[in-house]
């Protein structure tokens, strides 16, 4: 029969512009707020995707399922195998996911014109896969269930799926649905592999069961229950232990050049911007050197810091103020420490912030922006003192910042 | 011999045997297929067309055992199939279930295409190719389904019942179409309407329990018997099965 005829009687008919402009609805406002870094892009698609054609083909592929199972398809006496003949009963509704997935990857070149890369694959693959499982389990479940009944349970129970365990607690179940790369990834993040990983083996054993009990009928209720148990066996242990969003820090992609004796290096996205960056950081890790007497860094960078390397930030839009700014500040503690009964250095956060920053040459109204006036004053107060009794300051007030058991001091005696 | 059966044992469940030892060759031509309800009929229609899998012994046609994974595809291709209830595919056209159905049956979907239109000629339904199957009415329907068996030009073709619930013209009409269609392929036909036997039919094979009653050409199974001439179907099916009984 030709493609077309066999369009026009498929599910996928009426899915395809409902899928598409669900999607574009659930991009929205994302494509505003982009990351300037394709991964984030590319997530945010893939995740908008998941979300708006995953519950959409679900519901075609119970329509299809139905359709087929109220015409005697799938009887026995057929010559094709089950998996042709389910693959072309869902091609017209996969061939719309992925050309609504296309359509937002057009979109998202437009938005990220200027921006170096591609797409992930990886996570485009990770999203298609839980769509063709859903779109499976949907095509399965119409075997069994009447259309009335199948194609609305389909829809609302995947969306619930996929868009609930992100608002509910433990974390890791939002890790297994697919959905949940939508929070990554800022240019210094990347997701986990391993969170891709137990969404794609949850995925997979999902469709695999979905087409064992739409092939084999009830006698594959074994499969339908021992592949996915398996699956859940293998992706439990990958996300237990992860926090609420699916991001890490980033190791690699960057790009650096030699300045004024410091190597500095910036993300890749932000080539066009490393002399500009050098420029500024440079000379302020210098003064910043000399002010806290503490040795100049072989390397600034936007990558990990430490072992002679400071870590900076020149995020598009950022002026030279704010990466003066964000290079001192890199010099605090990364993270507070677990003090039971209270931290008493907690109060030294915001003035060592300035006095850094001051330090480093960032103007003053920055700091006063980023900081608050008042820290500011403090800071001023500090550096007008000579330079051993402004050394001492800070290193007494890292320390309260690093231990429970020392208290933040305001200003110190020379 | 179109399809043969060697030592079938076949049961639903355990406490629902219908054949345990049942050897079978089917006529050459067109066979019909009789006995009481749940005599086995359906049930040895399903394992003809390899719908099911006998528990033990042999179904095969032209030497093919449709258990053997290497010969199931090929033994389907010459096995064409109607079930007693056919059933519109929503959204598509008279003409499009029967190219879907010859491309289910391993046509190219050209091929299947182009065959369906012959199909629909041969069961008179050609001036409907382009209306919805939804919209058939019972009688068109069972044609639809006999289409959908002629399309991949199979060697022999299974019916189950295909006149059930059909008035006497349209019974009719299907009649002639079956022995249109058996000129030039074997047709095995269970059915419960024994008017018309004589003039559709060269063969009776008689399911009696599971058992086969009378398996052989129209003539012996009316046969005169004793001081008396020669019966009508009818007659000779109570007999039969009486004797069986």
């Amino acid at each position: 029969m030709p493609i077309q005829r066999w369009l026009r009687g498929s599910a996928g008919r009426y899915a395809f512009p409902l899928m598409t402009v669900f999607m574009f609805y659930v991009l929205g406002d994302g494509m505003e707020v982009l990351e300037d870094n394709w991964l984030s892009a590319t997530v945010l698609i893939s995740s908008a995707g998941v979300l708006a054609i995953g519950p959409a083909c679900a519901a075609a592929g119970a329509w299809e399922g139905a359709r087929l199972a109220r015409g005697g398809v799938g009887a026995g006496a057929e010559v094709r195998r089950p998996v042709a003949i389910l693959g072309w009963s869902l091609l017209p509704v996969l061939g719309g996911a992925a050309v609504s997935l296309l359509a937002a990857l057009v979109l998202g070149a437009f938005v990220m014109a200027g921006v170096p890369g591609f797409p992930d694959p990886l996570v485009l693959a990770a999203g298609m896969i839980v769509i063709v499982a859903w779109t499976l389990a949907g095509f399965s479940a119409g075997r069994f269930l009447h259309p009335v009944i199948g194609v609305p349970l389909l829809l609302v129970g995947t969306w619930l799926w996929l868009a609930y365990p992100v608002a509910i607690e433990p974390f890791w179940l939002r890790h297994l649905t697919g959905n949940n790369l939508g929070f990554c990834c800022e240019t210094d993040s990347v997701f986990p592999g391993h969170a891709l990983l137990a969404q794609a083996a949850l995925a997979i054993a999902l469709a695999v069961a979905a087409f064992l009990m739409w092939a084999r009928g009830r006698t594959a209720w074994w499969a339908v229950v021992c592949v996915p148990v398996v699956a859940a066996g293998v992706a439990f242990p990958l996300v237990r232990d992860m926090g609420p969003e699916a991001q890490i820090p980033r190791t690699d992609g960057l790009v650096c050049a030699p300045w004024e004796g410091t190597e500095v290096c910036v993300w890749r996205e932000r080539e066009s911007r490393l002399a500009d960056a050098a420029r500024v950081a440079v000379p302020a890790a210098r003064r910043l050197s000399a002010g806290a007497k503490v040795p100049m860094p072989g390397r600034v960078t936007e990558g990990p810091a430490g072992g002679g390397a400071w870590g900076f930030s020149a995020p598009p839009g950022a002026d030279g103020g704010e990466i003066v700014f964000g290079l001192a500040t890199n010099l605090l503690p990364a993270a507070p420490p677990a003090c039971p009964g209270g931290w008493p250095g907690a109060g030294a956060y915001e003035p060592v912030s300035a006095w850094l920053a001051l330090t480093a040459g960032a103007p003053r109204a920055v700091v006063s922006r980023r900081a608050g006036e008042e820290n500011v004053r403090i800071a001023e107060a500090v550096l007008i003192r000579p330079p051993a009794g402004q050394v001492r300051w800070l290193r007494d007030n890292l320390a309260a910042l690093s231990r429970c058991d020392v208290p933040w001091r305001e200003v110190t005696s020379p | 011999m179109p399809i043969s059966l060697q030592g079938c044992g076949f049961g639903y469940r355990r406490d629902s045997i219908v054949f345990t030892d049942l050897d079978l060759s089917f006529p050459e031509g067109r066979t019909v297929l009789l006995g009481p309800n749940g005599a086995g009929k359906s049930t040895l229609l399903g394992l003809a067309a390899s719908l099911f899998r006998p528990d033990r012994g042999r179904v095969s046609c032209q030497g093919l055992d449709p258990a053997r994974r290497r010969d199931r595809a090929r033994y389907r291709a010459l096995v064409g199939w109607m079930p007693q209830c056919v059933r519109p595919l929503p959204g598509l056209t008279v003409r499009e279930q029967v190219g879907y159905a010859g491309w289910l049956k391993g046509m190219s979907r050209r091929a299947a295409w182009r065959g369906s239109l012959a199909a629909l000629e041969t069961v008179e339904l050609g001036s409907l190719a382009d209306r919805s199957c939804a919209r058939l009415s019972g009688g068109q329907l069972r044609r639809l389904g006999l289409a959908q068996t002629l399309v991949h030009d199979a060697a022999v073709i299974l019916l189950d019942e295909p006149t059930a619930g059909l008035d006497p013209n349209q019974r009719h009409r299907f009649d002639e179409i079956v022995t249109r269609a058996g000129e030039d392929r074997h047709v095995i036909v269970s059915t419960h309407q024994i008017d018309n036997v004589t003039e559709t039919y060269d063969s009776v094979v008689l399911l009696d329990e599971g058992r086969v009653a009378y398996a052989g050409p129209l003539a012996g199974f009316t046969a005169a018997t004793g001081d008396r001439g020669p019966e009508s179907v009818e007659d000779a099916y109570r007999r039969h099965v009486a004797q069986e009984v």
